[in-house]
């Protein structure tokens, strides 16, 4: 899977999550750019995203996510483990 | 009876005085844990997620070993706060918000969505960039010596020589603690904004309605 279809994907979780229909995510996204990214959404955002793919995070993963750019290679990573 | 006065760098061996700093600094001179209220634990679960997050040392937010100095007087522990810039290891809130996450359990994290959304209306940002004071304890017999005040000015003293761009240092803290505001305005703190909870219930969840950023240029 590309950085492209992981994006794409994880931009609709996103939307989904945030209840926004309109959000562009690049990678260089962080929390600080989103609007109701907070310590809450934070937490959901990663559980759909583990849910969707089925992967599991670990915690040196997560605190290394700084934009969502960091988020999709981890999933990326993961899923071609 | 003189004494001596020692500031010193935390480790992991002074874990059981950072748990204690950290949970009277959140009472707020209260008995309500805000940790245990929104998470629905009892201050005993706190205290184990509390020593499980330590033991990471996740710098950049205040559940961190290596971010506290601690004051000694005569060997004895006395006081402790905990420091870091914001934004320089990532926000803090997610920092924390990952480790919560990750110990206390997502099922757990989630349950406590409501108790979140509620205190979110207190919440004051911190700014990038800012050195951000946190977990300001003294024990009672130690206080009125100028403690909190000596850790402050060197948490600022380190960071400044650390980060030279670093222009100010800031404190979060709840508005009725009344002498917690008067020692950080003796270390040169103003009262920079004032925050008032509208949600009745949110005292179910913080010692307090009201919240205080306080603000030194450095």
């Amino acid at each position: 899977m590309t950085q492209e279809e992981v994006l794409a994907h994880v931009t609709e979780i996103f939307k989904n999550v945030l209840k926004k229909e309109q959000l562009n995510l690049t990678p260089e996204t962080t929390a600080a750019d989103v609007d109701g990214w907070d310590s809450l959404t934070h937490v959901m955002l990663i559980d759909a995203v583990e849910n969707h793919y089925k992967v599991k995070f670990k915690l040196n993963e997560v605190i290394k996510f700084n934009n969502v750019g960091d988020l999709c290679a981890c999933v990326i990573k993961k899923l071609s483990a | 009876m003189s004494r001596q006065i020692t500031i010193k760098q935390a480790t992991s061996a002074d874990k059981d005085f950072i748990i204690e700093t950290i949970i009277e600094a959140e009472k707020s001179g209260t008995d309500l844990l805000s940790y245990s209220a929104i998470f629905n634990i009892t201050e005993q679960e706190f205290i184990y997620l509390l020593g499980q997050i330590l033991e990471e040392d996740m710098i950049g937010q205040e559940l961190c070993v290596s971010g506290f100095l601690i004051a000694l007087v005569n060997g004895k522990y006395a006081a402790a706060i905990c420091s870091w810039v914001e934004g320089e290891e990532g926000l803090s809130s997610m920092l924390k918000a990952n480790a919560l996450m990750y110990f206390l359990g997502k099922e757990k994290f989630l349950a406590a969505a409501n108790a979140i959304k509620t205190i979110e209306e207190l919440n004051i940002p911190r700014e990038p960039g800012a050195i951000q004071l946190e977990s300001i304890y003294t024990k009672k017999e130690f206080r009125g010596l100028g403690l909190s005040k000596k850790l402050i000015d060197e948490h600022i003293n380190r960071h400044k020589l650390r980060l030279s761009a670093v222009s100010k240092a800031q404190i979060i803290l709840m508005q009725n603690n009344l002498s917690a505001t008067i020692t950080y305005e003796k270390a040169g703190f103003h009262k920079y904004l004032e925050k008032t909870a509208t949600t009745i219930n949110i005292e179910k969840f913080l010692p307090g309605n009201s919240k205080l950023l306080m603000e030194k240029i450095i």
